[in-house]
């Protein structure tokens, strides 16, 4: 049963959810599928590896570049009582991860709670249409489900994200939801003392995802914890796949702004070299230096691209250079913390200075451009 | 019947099953195994009932280099299994590989032998990673072998082994192992008959191994078995191994991984052995706190099941059950991926959870030996040289390392790196020789040709010119008269140049009578025998050398004056190695077509000659230092060592290092070198001083030179001593005793080394001729560096107790003094435990120099990023005297200091290599380049680390520590740092005008700038820094790094600023700002205190005591609150108007 409504076509969407964009390898893979399917499960666990990983052979694109083992563990952990928690730095694509594994467990990855400061339990479980509960009464009518009953009562995996930033009395709210697999609606009870009570079905599970920059996992409870396994997402390891996949995405970024210059992919590297080393903090040297307090993520890196390239091509009609890598640093490094400037200054001085390539010494030329940096 | 062959996975427990039921099934005649053949006589050994794991453990060294390596055998490898089932089975079991020592595993530097192959089949592996869905070798492995069932096993491995090899050709290496282990398959077969033959090795040669063996067989016997060739040593013996280090190779040294899952998997199966790793690792997560609950568990146990499923391993495998744990386990976000999902150490910062989950892997068995195994070399090395230098272990041991011995130790300035450590005695041994030798080889010398082996270089052409430069090189010492080197010498060579000899005969008879002389001339050959290891091709002449140069500790200073008169004639020769040097130089040079053969027609004293000249006048040589590298180095060329001697030019650098105790063979290369090269290496140590040419001795003693020509040598006299110096260094042996070198007598100090004997003969030659050869490479010597000093008998005992510290064999413990001191203190301890530990530590090396490099080399290694702990490792290299691996420490904390974001540690690790660039004579590890590059990039780091220091109160005294270490690199070593100086004084200028860096800092960066000499305004610098709270941190920075400025300055500029300054602080002010002022005055010592006081006190125009100024009655903390209580009583009196006027 497919739920996914639209309001408008498929094609005019900005962002279609993964199981509108893949839906036809969807459809393949469980056409195909012949492994043992937990109960409740669209696609079977080994399908939905494949799915996530590729499948060269099958024609499955590879959607999520980080380790393979650790969609292994995801998915069975799915299979099992305890939730998934995806940890991990910002812009790691743990929220990519968890919308490409819900598509392909439940075939549905729109149960989303987007956790907040300002987030209730009125978003997580249910509330009220309060015209007709006025005029009826609690009813069936009048509860609006919210994506954690819709999910439990369907049997399909809810996607919580940046749970951490809720407060935790609203986390607390899903201790016993999460062991007992059952929310009281007290409104709806009646002598049967399972009127008022959804239990989920099978195929129910939850996906959290938190970042470990602002409160991370820290503070939540430790009884909150043990109900969740933690698997820690890590940023892409291989630089080759980082510049592959920002040199993909940006050119995408690019021609949806109306830019037709593709990137150069030299300058792109010098991008992409400079973000893994301010963000891992050593050179590839070996030196170790101070990273910065601002994420330095492939999300980020990938902004960047996309601004390097429109300065290039608005100002100069060309594709971006790597003064215009400077330039739009000082936004991404800045953020609110003076200290990383003056780090990021440093690094331009002392660490780009050393380098060779042509890229690098212009890079190192153009470093007076970096905003707001005291000389 | 042909012969069945199982290729197997080294330590794998499903490959050991399969062994055991082939030999069950075939009960085979023959089992050969892929391991050591040279064991094979010893296999009884093996099988006496050790407990496993424990290890074959193989040393090799000739002039090339040294090489360890293990053959680790534990209760489920499959090498084991068929040695020890074939032998219950009634087979006769043979290993049938090379021996460790061989090229085969040398040239790829293996210390693993039973390392995997795979790293060299990567892509063969990426293409089944991908069909199987793993992401590394071992989770392939576990998938397809381990957790699988056993039947259909054999095919599967050969399938594996068949796809892995595909058609690559063979390395080298491997080739020649396949095709002697073939060799050993034929003639099995043969002899088989009808009877089986069952053939273990590594999977990866079991395709070309069927290919090699199927021809047949042509009958010529087992096949040989190779010795170690002429000019080498190798040996192997059984040592305790342990889990742990078996489980730490990495890269490709390494194997299976997790010893003691997998010996779970053996005794219990694949199944219980995943219980049992995930018991083992709950129990000891709760050892160690942290809570695990049952829910925890339980959540586990279905992780793993699931994952197990969804992967399609049939049991759950290593990799499914740490994942499982770490996930269910561990709550927090991790900083790192999981590591059994790659191969390599552990890197630091990973969650402590997954440590000890990996070491729950790696388990804690160790293993043990049979009693009646026997005693590896090393035990009867350290035996012999406590005995040798007097060591009682139940008596304490009290040192003075600046003990100058007569030889002429001491003093040298700027101590050539080169020390070569068993040289006292030798250089005893040579006196004796020289001694006795000393009338012919004089003749001799006087024939030959003073050919200046180095001596295409400085040495002068005429023999005189040379020694007076060899003479004047001495002199440069500043050696004291009576010392070699000192004004004697002088003397001495100047009737020795006459005299052709006979002069320095005279001494040398004397000298003769003071050392007892065991020593015969028999040639060095003779000496070898007494190597322990007994493969020794080097004749310990070769030892001898070393000593040549080495100032007899022992002997009085009038020996000193014997020896310097007779070292002049021979050791004129300036090279160290007065006695084999002069001998040697000449002979050498003289052959220097190379030929040790040629020397030794001169006289064929042994190398022994050697020390005796050593000892007349080698003192001097010694103390020459650089000269002695270059002797030496001539002398080892000469030795023939041609070949060795090519070292490259920059390793004497690196050599000066520290002795070359570690006998590393690159020594000799050099030491080779520089001999050889006459002018090469010596015009070089010219350039490079103190390095040069302790690298040229240091070589030259050491192997290369050494043993080829002790080889040689042992006849060529003088000329063989002076390999012999070269060379003893390499031998871990050589330290100290050198009982081993002198085969006859046991008189260690004056042991006869053979050299002794030939020394006369070379300083005969060198006498003759021999002005110029003496001369030749004396000069050659004093240009570049200054003499490394022999080593005292103190010292060799210091660094022996130092080495059994090391190796942590318990015995002695040092009570007094620490760190680098010149009086050391040494007391018994228990002796519990000894043997073993002396067994234990065998397993590192043969001798005591190679197992303390060994355990150094590991430390070092573990050490990682810690620079701290790198200086320990260089601290205890150098008191160990191990040159070489005090070079792989040098260069491995060149490397982490990269890394440091600890500013105090940087300055630990600057003091250190600073100190002992600068300062070291005792250990004559000064000046070295290695360290140069240390001090280097410490600075560098330093200078990197404070700029952007924001913030911070109080002072950071490690930080003040640190900057005071880059004033004195900048003082005193300006030219060894990346940075220039005016660029540092713009840096400490500009953080000295940030507001935003810590007041310490400030005050620290304007002391810099004054020292390197543009100080600014520092008055008003300090009252821009006039903040109470601040004040005492700034002049704390300002004082420690600017203390002889500040106490020195003409004039008082500062102190009348900081004297307004403080007059104008409020009570309540100066007492906030006090503490800090006290702190940073005791930057200063009392005395520069008082006169800071008598200067106050004239600038404001009072007179008085200044000491006076600086007793207080009492803490002035206290007198001040006193003062102020006494205001504010004051105050409230007059408030209430109860004070009469006063």
């Amino acid at each position: 049963m497919d739920i996914v409504t639209t309001t408008a076509p498929d094609e005019e969407l900005q962002r279609p959810p993964a199981e509108i964009r893949y839906a036809a390898e969807l459809a393949a893979l469980r056409e195909a599928d012949d492994a043992p399917r937990p109960p409740g499960w669209f696609l079977s666990p080994r399908a939905a590896r494949r799915f996530i990983v590729g499948d060269p052979a099958a024609g499955v694109s590879r959607k999520f570049v980080g380790d393979a083992s650790l969609v292994d563990r995801a998915l069975v952990t799915l299979a099992t009582n305890r939730g998934l928690m995806l940890v991990g730095e910002p812009g790691t694509a743990k929220s990519l991860l968890s919308e490409l594994i819900a598509a392909a467990v439940s075939g549905v990855s729109t149960l989303t709670i987007q956790g907040g400061a300002a987030t209730t339990e009125d978003q997580i479980k249910y509330s009220w249409n309060y015209a007709l509960l006025v005029s009826e009464g609690p009813s069936p009518r009048s509860l609006v489900p919210a994506p954690m009953l819709r999910g439990m009562s369907e049997g399909r995996i809810v996607r919580f994200e940046e749970i951490t930033r809720c407060p935790l009395e609203v986390q607390d709210s899903l201790l016993s939801l999460l062991s007992e697999r059952v929310v009281a609606i007290p409104e709806l009870g009646g002598e049967d003392a399972r009127a008022g009570m959804v239990f989920a079905r099978q195929g129910f599970n939850v996906i959290a995802t938190a970042n470990t920059r602002d409160r991370g996992v820290n503070e939540m409870s430790a009884a909150l914890k043990r109900r969740f396994n933690f698997e820690t997402v890590f940023p892409i390891a291989d630089a080759r796949i980082e510049l592959d996949l920002v040199e993909a995405e940006a050119t995408a970024l690019l021609r949806r702004s109306g830019v037709e210059a593709a990137p150069d992919r030299d300058v792109l590297e010098v991008l992409v070299t400079t973000f893994r080393e301010l963000r891992d903090g050593t050179t590839a040297d070996g030196a170790v230096m101070d990273r910065l307090t601002s994420v330095m993520s492939t999300a980020e890196a990938v902004s960047v691209a996309h601004a390097v390239g429109l300065r290039g091509w608005f100002q100069r009609g060309e594709p971006g250079s790597a003064a215009d890598v400077v330039a739009c640093l000082a936004g991404t490094a800045a953020k609110d913390s003076p200290e990383d400037l003056a780090r990021l200054r440093r690094y331009l001085e002392q660490r780009v200075g050393r380098r060779s390539g042509a890229q690098w010494r212009a890079m190192h030329a153009a470093r007076h451009l970096l905003a707001g940096a005291e000389a | 019947m042909p012969a069945t062959f199982l290729g197997v996975r080294h330590h794998s427990p499903a490959c050991a099953r399969l062994v055991a039921r082939a030999i069950d099934e075939l009960r085979p005649a023959y089992v050969l195994v892929e391991g050591p053949a040279d064991m094979n006589g010893r296999l009884d050994e093996l099988l006496l009932g050790h407990e496993l794991p424990v290890a074959v453990f193989s040393h090799y060294r000739d002039t090339e280099r040294v090489f360890s390596s293990w053959t680790p055998l534990c209760d489920y490898s499959p090498e084991w299994v068929a040695l020890y089932r074939g032998r219950q089975a009634g087979a006769e079991t043979l290993f049938i590989d090379l021996p460790a020592w061989h090229a085969a595993f040398t040239a790829e530097n293996r210390a693993n032998r039973y390392a995997d192959a795979e790293a060299r089949y990567a892509e063969a592996m990426a293409r089944l990673f991908d069909r199987f869905e793993v992401g590394d070798s071992d989770a392939l492995w576990d998938r397809l072998f381990e957790a699988a069932p056993d039947d259909g096993l054999a095919e599967r491995l050969n399938a594996y082994f068949a796809l892995m090899r595909g058609d690559t050709e063979a390395e080298d290496g491997d080739r020649a192992r396949e095709e002697y282990m073939a060799a050993w398959v034929r003639e099995a077969v043969s002899r088989a008959g009808d009877r089986h033959v069952l053939v273990v090795t590594g999977g990866f040669h079991q395709p070309a191994l069927r290919a090699l063996a199927s021809a047949s067989a042509t009958n010529k016997g087992w096949p040989a078995v190779p010795e170690p060739p002429a000019d080498a040593i190798g040996g192997s013996f059984l040592v305790p191994y342990s889990f742990a280090r078996l489980d730490s190779f990495t890269g490709y040294q390494s194997g299976m991984p997790s010893p003691a899952f997998y010996q779970d998997v053996w005794e219990h199966g694949a199944e219980e052995a995943g219980k049992r790793l995930a018991q083992s690792v709950t129990a000891r997560l709760r050892g160690r706190g942290q809570p695990v609950s049952t829910a925890d568990l339980i959540a586990a146990r279905t992780l793993t099941d699931g994952l197990a499923a969804l992967r399609g391993n049939a049991t759950p495998t290593r990799t499914d059950v740490l994942d499982a744990l770490a996930t269910t386990l561990i709550s927090d976000a991790l900083d790192q991926p999981l590591p059994w999902t790659r191969r390599g150490p552990l890197l630091p910062g990973a969650h402590p959870a997954v440590v000890e989950m990996v070491a729950t892997g790696t388990g804690e068995r160790t293993g043990s030996l049979h009693p009646d195994t026997p005693v590896p070399p090393l035990v009867v090395d350290v035996e012999e040289r406590l005995a040798t230098l007097g060591v009682e272990l139940t008596a304490p041991v009290e040192l003075d390392l600046a003990k100058v011995d007569p030889s002429g130790v001491g003093d040298t300035p700027g101590a050539a790196p080169e020390l070569t450590t068993a040289l006292p005695l030798r250089a005893d041994a040579a006196a004796t020789s020289t001694q006795e030798s000393g009338r012919p080889p004089l003749a001799e010398a006087q024939t030959d040709e003073p050919v200046p082996s180095d001596g295409d270089a400085p040495s002068a052409p005429s023999g005189t010119p040379g020694v007076e430069t060899a003479v004047g090189g001495l002199r440069s010492e500043s050696l004291e008269p009576g010392q070699v080197g000192g004004e004697p010498i002088e003397t001495d060579t100047a009737d020795t140049r006459q005299g052709a000899g006979s002069p320095g005969q005279r001494p040398l008879a004397t000298t003769a009578t003071n050392v007892p002389v065991a020593r015969e001339p028999a040639p060095p050959t003779q000496a070898a025998p007494t190597t322990r290891e007994g493969t020794r091709s080097s004749a310990p002449s070769a030892e001898p050398g070393p000593t040549v140069g080495l100032a007899l500790p022992a002997r009085p200073p009038e020996s000193a004056g014997h020896g310097t008169a007779t070292a002049s004639p021979a050791t004129d020769a300036t090279s160290p190695s007065p006695g084999p040097s002069p001998t040697a130089g000449t002979t050498p040079r003289a052959a220097q077509p190379t030929h040790p053969t040629e020397s030794a027609g001169h006289g064929a004293t042994a190398p022994p000659a050697r020390p005796d000249v050593a000892v007349g006048g080698l003192v001097p040589s010694e103390a020459d230092g650089a000269r002695m590298p270059n002797a030496a180095g001539a002398l080892g060329t000469s030795a023939g060592q041609a070949g060795h001697a090519d070292g490259e030019p920059t390793e004497p650098g690196a050599q000066g290092l520290l002795v070359e105790s570690g006998g590393s063979p690159a020594h000799s290369p050099d030491a080779g070198d520089v001999s050889r090269r006459s002018s090469g290496p010596l015009a070089d140590s010219s350039t490079a001083p103190s390095v040069e040419p302790a690298s040229s001795s240091g070589s030259t003693a050491r192997s290369p030179g050494v043993e080829s020509a002790a080889k040689s040598l042992s006849a060529s006299d003088g000329f063989v001593s002076a390999a012999v110096p070269a060379h003893a260094p390499a031998d871990p042996r050589d330290t100290v005793a050198m009982p081993s070198t002198t085969p006859t007598s046991p008189v260690k100090p004056g042991s006869p080394a053979s050299g002794l004997v030939s020394t006369p003969g070379p300083l005969a030659a060198s006498g003759g001729s021999p002005t110029l050869s003496p001369n030749t490479l004396v000069p050659s010597a004093p240009s570049s560096s200054l003499p490394t000093p022999p080593p005292s008998l103190d010292l060799l005992r210091s660094r022996l107790l130092h080495s059994l510290r090391v190796l942590g064999v318990p015995g002695h413990q040092r009570v007094e003094g620490s760190g680098l001191v010149v009086r050391e203190r040494w007391e018994p301890s228990g002796t519990a435990g000894r043997e073993a530990a002396l067994v234990e530590a065998g397993a590192y090396g043969a001798g005591l120099d190679e197992a303390v490099a060994a355990v150094l080399d590991r430390r070092c290694r573990e050490a990682r990023a810690e620079p701290r702990e790198l200086a320990g490792v260089l601290l205890d290299a150098v008191q160990c005297g191990v040159g070489a691996t005090a070079e792989q420490v040098v260069t491995a904390l060149a490397e982490q200091v990269r890394r440091v974001r600890d500013v105090g540690a940087l300055g630990d690790v600057l003091g250190v290599a600073l100190d002992l660039w600068r300062h070291d004579r005792i250990y004559h590890v000064a000046g070295d380049p290695m360290l140069a590059a240390v001090i280097g990039r410490c600075v560098a780091r330093v200078l990197w680390l404070v700029d952007g220091a924001h913030g911070g109160r109080g002072v950071d005294a490690a930080r003040l520590g640190a900057l005071c270490g880059v004033r004195d690199a900048l003082r005193h070593a300006p030219e060894v740092l990346p940075v220039r100086p005016d660029a540092v004084l713009a840096a400490a200028q500009r953080i000295a005008a940030d507001s935003r860096a810590p007041a310490d800092l400030r005050g620290a960066m304007t002391g810099l700038a004054w020292v390197l000499g543009d100080p600014g305004d520092v008055p008003a610098a300090l009252r821009a820094a006039a903040a109470p709270e601040s004040l005492g941190d700034w002049l704390a920075g300002l004082f420690a790094l600017a203390r002889r400025e500040v106490a020195g300055a003409g004039d008082d500029g500062v102190l009348r600023a900081l004297d307004s300054l403080v007059a104008a602080f409020t009570d309540d002010d100066f007492l906030v700002a006090l503490p800090a002022l006290r702190q940073a005055f005791a930057y200063f010592p009392p005395r520069e205190r008082e006169r800071i006081a008598e200067r106050l006190l004239a600038a404001r125009a009072l007179r008085g005591s200044a000491r006076g100024l600086l007793r207080l009655p009492a803490d002035p903390l206290v007198l001040a609150r006193a003062a102020a209580l006494e205001a504010d009583v004051a105050r409230v009196l007059d408030r209430h108007g109860l004070r009469s006027g006063q």
